[in-house]
């Protein structure tokens, strides 16, 4: 992005924000217009830039099919799919259709399910590697895991009723103050963030390596 | 609304503090020494290790938009730190792929990733549509997309920044498997513990956030970071006073958080 475009990009940045702060801050029903539309207006722009991711995507796929590189048949499903995505859309006009949400139910439901189900797997592996009491930091990890574990199995209170108490003193105490802390932080490194992106210190969210 | 008073007051504070904290850094009156982040000095040794490997670098700068009310401070870290990645990657001479999953970022990636290759003077190595690559807005399609692309390039390096959710540790175990050394960032409290198990370094809340500050190149930047342990600090007296007026039977302080 050249200079005055940046220029003018970090005016609009600094007066649109300063609207959004101020319409949260004060009640005024002008304020409150204005800060609405413009939250519209990110949404329409959202809308106008998957224009551009589909754009992307399909340079990129029809890159790989004229080349016949490697598992191109991929890439032709993908841009089939995305075609009868679209004109399912656009023929029946609503993405409620029954047609629409029949080709959502089959296939994306099902994979998505798959997909997000896998975390379980993923989860005990990660938790052998975390749980291996390599340094004294780690067996503290596994202690306090495996007492919180105890207190949500039901075996946990069969074996003994300390055992859940113990671990509920553990997350109640530890991890609801270390919890709290992190919060805390991040919410001032959020702010001290915003404050560099909108007075033009931070120049990356606008597109510009500095 | 309750609590907006005390907001403004709030904010203001800590706004001034860390205007104030920069405004010194910048006039040299007061510039803050910062310890080394192990994670941030990380990232350079994991892409000079792929191309030591001669196999791609990958970052992803999360799921959530530009204009996210909850991760939009995540995703404009993530972009400062693409920019130091992507750097790193043209100097070292590795393969970079980012992996966008909003339509909103995939502008602003293009636009620093192809500014970066045009600065350190390499633009052909930019490749339109295949160095910064458009997955998928759905979470799960952006999930199988990048996995993919992790085991289909064998990459040695894998960066995750910004806002991840669910698929955090889908993405993040598949790059323990493939052998890459990782180095992420969250603010999502219940992600972090998925980072942090599965990646060699974690940017831990606001560290993500104070890295966008510790990696410009304008060490002036870093005063926001002194700014930052100020506004902690008033954080901590808050809550040792609210403590101490509580225990006496005071409601002062904590009818004026909720004013």
């Amino acid at each position: 992005m050249s200079g005055i475009w940046r220029s003018v990009a970090s005016a609009i940045l600094l007066v649109v924000s300063l609207t959004i702060l101020l319409d949260f801050a004060v009640r005024n029903p002008t304020l409150q217009g204005l800060a609405t539309d413009l939250n519209n207006w990110a949404v329409v722009i959202g809308a106008f830039a998957l224009g551009l991711g589909a754009y992307s995507l399909i340079l990129r796929h029809g890159r790989i099919i004229s080349r016949r590189a490697r598992m191109w048949p991929y890439s032709v499903i993908l841009l089939v799919t995305m075609v009868v995505f679209v004109a399912t859309g656009l023929i029946t006009g609503s993405v409620s259709s029954p047609q629409y949400d029949w080709i959502y139910s089959s296939f994306i439901m099902p994979v998505s399910s798959t997909l997000y189900g896998m975390n379980a797997f993923f989860i005990a592996s990660a938790s052998y590697r975390a749980f291996k009491a390599r340094s004294w930091e780690a067996v503290v990890l596994l202690v306090a895991a495996v007492f919180l574990m105890l207190k949500n199995a039901p075996i946990g209170g069969v074996i003994s009723p300390v055992l859940p108490q113990i671990g509920t003193v553990i997350w109640d105490f530890a991890g609801a103050t270390g919890m709290r802390a992190l919060l805390i932080g991040i919410g001032i490194g959020t702010l001290a963030l915003g404050l560099r992106v909108i007075i033009g210190q931070e120049k990356t969210p606008l597109g510009g390596a500095e | 609304m309750a609590g907006k008073l005390s907001w403004v007051v709030i904010t203001l504070l800590f706004s001034v503090l860390m205007l104030v904290a920069l405004y010194l850094a910048s006039k040299k009156i007061y510039v803050p020494q910062i310890r080394e982040h192990a994670g941030i000095q990380a990232i350079s040794e994991a892409v000079g290790r792929a191309a030591e490997m001669g196999r791609p670098v990958s970052f992803s700068p999360g799921t959530s938009t530009i204009y996210d009310a909850k991760y939009a401070g995540d995703t404009a870290a993530a972009l400062r730190i693409l920019d130091y990645v992507a750097r790193q990657a043209v100097k070292s001479g590795s393969k970079l792929i980012v992996g966008i999953a909003q339509p909103t970022v995939l502008p602003v990636a293009q636009a620093i990733v192809k500014t970066v290759y045009t600065a350190e003077g390499k633009p052909e190595e930019y490749v339109e549509g295949d160095t910064v690559r458009f997955f998928s807005p759905d979470q799960w399609g952006f999930a199988s997309s990048y996995v993919g692309m992790m085991y289909r390039e064998g990459v040695a390096a894998n960066f995750l920044f910004g806002g991840h959710a669910a698929e955090a540790l889908v993405l993040a175990e598949t790059g323990a498997d493939v052998g890459a050394m990782q180095v992420s960032g969250s603010t999502n409290v219940y992600q972090l513990p998925m980072f942090i198990v599965a990646c060699d370094y974690t940017l831990i809340g606001e560290d993500q956030l104070a890295a966008a500050a510790y990696l410009s190149p304008d060490p002036a930047q870093k005063g926001v970071v002194f700014g930052q342990d100020l506004a902690k600090l008033v954080c901590v007296a808050l809550i040792v006073i609210g403590a101490l007026l509580a225990t006496m039977g005071s409601k002062i302080l904590s009818s004026f958080l909720k004013s």
